[in-house]
């Protein structure tokens, strides 16, 4: 123990106070499903078409779903789609979303707001009420917005969802950066003649940055329910690509069954649903026991 | 002298991450009737523990874990009470009743957005309900009271019920019916009017402004008073001072020292000052016990501790301050106090002692008397280890 | 003795804002009006009560703030012309080399390194800024800095929690003499440590003052390590300056009623009971609006009309003896008078 480096020791004791949360240990656990089934997609459900492995195989157009068989492991969904390549598949896509939203509007949102902190003044002025100026534009009216001008696509949603997500991350970490600035390691560090951007860079974003990684552990699963909802609402993904919202929305017919038997279809909904759940779970497990450990005021003793 | 708390033996554990914390390592003192006890040491000595753990406020992750806390609630009779085999209810009624403890940060004890009257009157409301309806209830008998009449009459059963017992219950469900508890007003009258004569009492200047103001309003020196004021409202048999002058300008920090001597002749039975000053502790108090990494080391009146003192670390510490007449290098002592987690086994003083011996390293010694009043726990003065308490 | 800094007139004032304009409705006035000098390797205490302005007063000469009005003439080493430091904009500060000769120690040790880095890069940080150094020569330079201030090579690789708060402390002075100042202000650095550790960093401090050649401002509140480290101490209240004198002057001589009441007021580790105590009644005024006249007169047990509405220049007294009181000549005699010998 004596002799390990410094980081190894302090990440052994993060990773020791990560794990000591159960909740942690699910999130995990679950995580890393996720994360096997996105990585062995190719093997899990082989792609029909190869130049396109996203587009859900499907065998005729009847639109009454087929529920599970030998064929088809979690049956097919309206159109005949295989839920089951959908669901490996749209694992890939639900991890696209996250990444490419909240690295975009981290990035974006950090630069910003560590600037509009750091500098404060008539900057900070400018760039937070820019902010404001987002925050008065709701989400769907942009994407549809986007949608229109550009045309349907998965990626249009993303790029919807990172012009305004950014909002969040600039609140957040100008709010950190307002106490940081004034502590006396910034202030000792301007008086050896620092560089404002090595100061931001080297004593503030690492000091500043906890709230900002738990924020975006808790947006990667919440990212993936708007975009969800979006392709429910018709702006995302086209008809028969691998998304789990996509998939809700095919079912969105059969959410109820004949009145005999109201739970006929149930594979349709409740697979791709419970997808939906477990993912956005998972972060928020991840993104609670990350908070708990990187609680300043817990941290030491 | 006759003891008012005393504690045998106390144990408190802390278990961390990085292991177990032994915090207080078997701590036996006595606080008596008339005096102002210093309990004096450096951060981590386990000061603040031990009155933490003689009030029972430990935080996780902390536990009490052997060891006893008696107070003697009365001068004459030696039957004490152990608190650490008490309720959590009994011990919650003795410290909000017959203890008080003031901290280092007054802003911690104030509410910010409740007046200074209010916050003082709730207290007064709060612990002497029952003395001050007695009061009111003399006012209203008084022959140039209010009128006559039947809601005079109303209001003087009330306050005869509230005076015998005010928890009864026809006092609490007229409390709180909406009309019928407006005669409650003299009531709150009453304790604002103590809360005002308290303050002022306490060398506040225009006590009847202060009481409309609020905490942000007033400065640190100010404020710790307000907060003595509310910890006085329950006639507190102990007063507890945590660090309570620690933050404070040396101007001001004479004038609360001067206001806590005045108190321990007129209000207070003993007062308990936590504190890391040794000016402060040679200034106010009549006892001191010395603290070093959860064991007391020496405990002796203070004239006697400050002119022969007996253990080396009290010793080491007394010429490691500054004095008025310092002529020579100030002598620091060597080291680090040591981490509670593998604390060094025997007296924990012993990698820092320049009289260590070979038994430091193994017992703990045990306390010794010295004198009158005096008793020493070192290796200098006996040659027993401790018996009893741990290792 | 050469000077090294003249302060003259310095002034800070902080604005405050309010209404929906954030117009300027009032200053609060640290310093008011600061004239003082500082001399080429002495020790010069700055006491007072907290919101007096001597940690205002040490930051300025660092250039941490920029003063309101004033000036504050830096002598070079080298019988340059005096420069004027105190509206020299930040960058100009660094080309003329000033910032590396100027450091600071802050009070507490935990709040002034930063948590994430290595005692190794901490002291690197200045050093890299001042100078391009190989990683060979740095290393080299940061553990004889380390063995300066009596930290080994062990401590090289560690993070500040896992040090005491007296080798906290010692590493902040490592990271402050790394380029080779001339002047350091220490604001309060011992009143977050403990008894036996205060000893070890004052008896440092005063180590390296000789062997570096030093200039120190030591900002503390605290009058008897002020008493033991400092040749010369200034008294300041309220944003001024009231006394300036060597130290042994001002604790046997005081001449003002202020000076008394704070050395009275200092609760003495020792049992040689005093007879005096000048316990002075209410609190310090708001800086937002200093009483007219002297800034003492609503506290001062000797006050007499004079002082209400005639604010007293601080004059010398003896040749290194300066006051600022109108009954400086009396004091002396109206403190026995009132409260007793001392």
């Amino acid at each position: 123990m004596e002799n390990t480096h410094p980081r190894l020791r302090e990440l052994n004791y993060t990773l020791y106070r990560i794990f000591r949360n159960p909740s942690a240990v699910i999130g995990f656990t679950l995580l890393l499903f996720f994360v096997g089934v996105a990585l062995l997609a190719p093997v899990l459900a082989p792609p029909k078409y190869a130049h396109n492995p996203y587009q859900m195989p499907h065998k005729g157009f009847s639109p009454t779903p087929k529920p599970p068989s030998e064929r088809a492991v979690f049956g097919t969904t309206s159109g005949q789609y295989d839920i089951y390549y959908g669901v490996v598949w749209g694992t890939r896509t639900a991890f696209k979303i996250g990444f490419f939203v909240v690295l975009w509007s981290g990035l974006v949102g950090v630069s910003l707001g560590a600037v509009a902190g750091y500098y404060g003044g008539w900057l900070d002025e400018m760039l937070m009420r820019v902010t404001d100026v987002m925050w008065a534009i709701p989400t769907l009216v942009l994407a549809m917005a986007i949608v229109v001008a550009f045309g349907r696509g998965l990626d249009k949603v993303m790029i919807a969802l990172a012009l305004i997500q950014w909002r969040w991350y600039v609140r957040v970490i100008r709010s950190e950066i307002l106490t940081l600035r004034d502590q006396d390691f910034v202030q000792a560090a301007r008086l050896m003649g620092v560089g404002d951007f090595k100061i931001i860079r080297r004593h503030i974003v690492p000091n500043a940055i906890y709230p900002v990684l738990i924020m975006a552990s808790m947006d990667m699963g919440s990212m993936v329910i708007t975009a969800s909802f979006m392709s429910f609402v018709g702006l995302g993904s086209p008809k028969g690509y691998a998304d789990w919202g996509q998939m809700v929305a095919l079912a969105r017919n059969y959410i109820v069954g004949p009145p005999d038997d109201p739970l006929r279809f149930w594979y349709t909904i409740v697979i791709p649903g419970a997808c939906i759940i477990l993912f956005v779970l998972a972060w928020n497990l991840i993104g609670d026991a990350l908070r708990d450990a990187f609680d300043p005021k817990l941290r030491r003793r | 002298m006759t003891p008012l708390i005393e504690t045998e033996n106390l144990v408190t554990n802390f278990y961390t991450y990085e292991g177990v914390v032994r915090a207080l390592n078997g701590i036996s003192l006595v606080v008596d009737y008339g005096t102002a006890f210093g309990l004096v040491g450096e951060s981590g000595c386990g000061k603040s523990v031990a009155v933490r753990s003689m009030m029972r406020i430990i935080p996780e992750p902390g536990r009490v874990e052997g060891g006893k806390v008696v107070v003697f609630f009365d001068p004459d009779d030696r039957r004490g009470v152990d608190l650490l085999r008490q309720s959590e209810a009994y011990v919650a009624h003795l410290r909000g009743n017959r203890m008080s403890m003031i901290f280092q940060e007054p802003n911690a004890a104030l509410n910010p957005i409740m007046s200074i009257g209010d916050q003082v009157a709730e207290s007064f409301l709060f612990h002497r309900q029952k003395e001050m309806c007695a009061a009111v209830l003399q006012e209203l008998n008084h022959p140039h009271g209010p009128a006559a009449g039947p809601l005079a009459a109303f209001q003087k059963r009330i306050y005869a019920r509230a005076a015998e017992n005010p928890r009864a219950p026809l006092v609490a469900l007229s409390a709180r019916l909406p009309l019928v508890r407006r005669w409650q007003k003299r009531l709150k009258a009453e304790a604002w009017r103590r809360s005002i004569e308290i303050i002022g009492n306490l060398g506040i200047p225009n006590p009847a402004e202060v009481v409309r103001l609020y905490p942000h309003n007033l400065s640190g020196g100010m404020k710790q008073r307000i907060v003595i004021a509310m910890a006085l409202a329950c006639s507190p048999l102990l007063l507890i001072a945590d660090e309570a002058t620690s933050n404070l300008d040396v101007t001001i920090q004479a004038q609360i020292l001067d206001l806590m001597r005045g108190l321990r002749q007129t209000e207070i039975a003993a007062i308990l000052f936590i504190t890391h000053d040794l000016g402060v502790v040679a200034e106010t108090c009549d006892r001191v016990g010395v603290m070093y990494a959860g064991n007391l080391c020496e405990v002796a009146d203070v004239a006697d501790l400050f002119q022969t003192p007996r253990h080396p670390y009290t010793r080491a510490l007394l010429e490691a301050v500054p004095r008025f007449h310092q002529e020579d290098p100030l002598r620091s002592i060597d080291g680090a106090v040591p981490n509670l987690v593998n604390a060094p086994p025997g007296c924990r003083f012993h990698p820092r002692c320049p009289e260590a011996k070979d038994i430091c390293r193994r017992h703990f010694p045990e306390m010794v008397a010295m004198g009158p009043g005096h008793t020493v726990a070192c290796y200098l003065y006996t040659d027993r280890p401790r018996t009893g308490g741990p290792r | 003795m050469k000077k090294l800094f003249e302060l003259r007139g310095l002034k800070k004032h902080y604005p405050v804002r309010g209404g929906v304009l954030r117009r300027q409705v009032a200053s609060v006035k640290a310093l008011d009006g600061i004239d003082l000098d500082i001399y080429r390797g002495e020790c010069l205490g700055l006491v007072g009560e907290s919101g007096c302005g001597k940690t205002t007063t040490g930051k300025a000469l660092v250039r941490m703030h920029r003063p309101t009005a004033g000036q504050i003439f830096y002598h070079g080493d080298n019988g340059e012309e005096p420069l004027d430091i105190a509206a020299l904009p930040r960058r100009a500060l660094k080309q003329e080399g000033i910032r590396g000769r100027l450091q600071m120690v802050f009070q507490d040790p935990s709040t002034s390194l930063n948590p994430r880095m290595l005692v190794k890069n901490i002291i690197a940080e200045p050093l890299r800024e001042h100078a391009a150094m190989g990683s060979r020569a740095l290393e080299t330079r940061i553990l004889e800095l380390l063995s300066l201030v009596g930290l080994t090579k062990d401590h090289y690789l560690r993070y500040p929690h896992e040090f005491s708060g007296g080798q906290r402390q010692r590493i902040a002075v490592a990271r402050a003499i790394a380029t080779d100042p001339e002047f350091m202000v220490l604001d309060e650095p011992t009143s977050a440590l403990d008894v036996s550790v205060q000893a070890q960093i004052l008896n440092l401090l005063q180590a390296l003052r000789e062997r570096l050649e030093l200039t120190y401002l030591f900002v503390t509140h605290h009058l008897l390590v002020v008493k033991y480290i400092s040749n010369r101490l200034a008294v300041m209240y309220l944003g001024k300056v009231v006394e300036t004198a060597p130290t042994p002057t001002l604790f046997n001589g005081s001449r003002h009623p202020y000076t008394h009441a704070l050395l009275s007021g200092i609760p003495i580790p020792e049992m040689t009971r005093r007879t005096r105590r000048i316990v002075l009644q209410g609190d310090v005024p708001s800086p937002l609006n200093p009483p007219d006249g002297c800034r003492f007169h609503t506290r001062c047990p000797f006050v007499i009309d004079r002082c209400r509405y005639e604010e007293p220049a601080l004059e010398p007294f003896t040749a290194d003896h300066r006051v600022a009181c109108h009954r400086k000549a009396e004091v002396e005699g109206l403190v026995q008078d009132r409260f007793g010998k001392l």
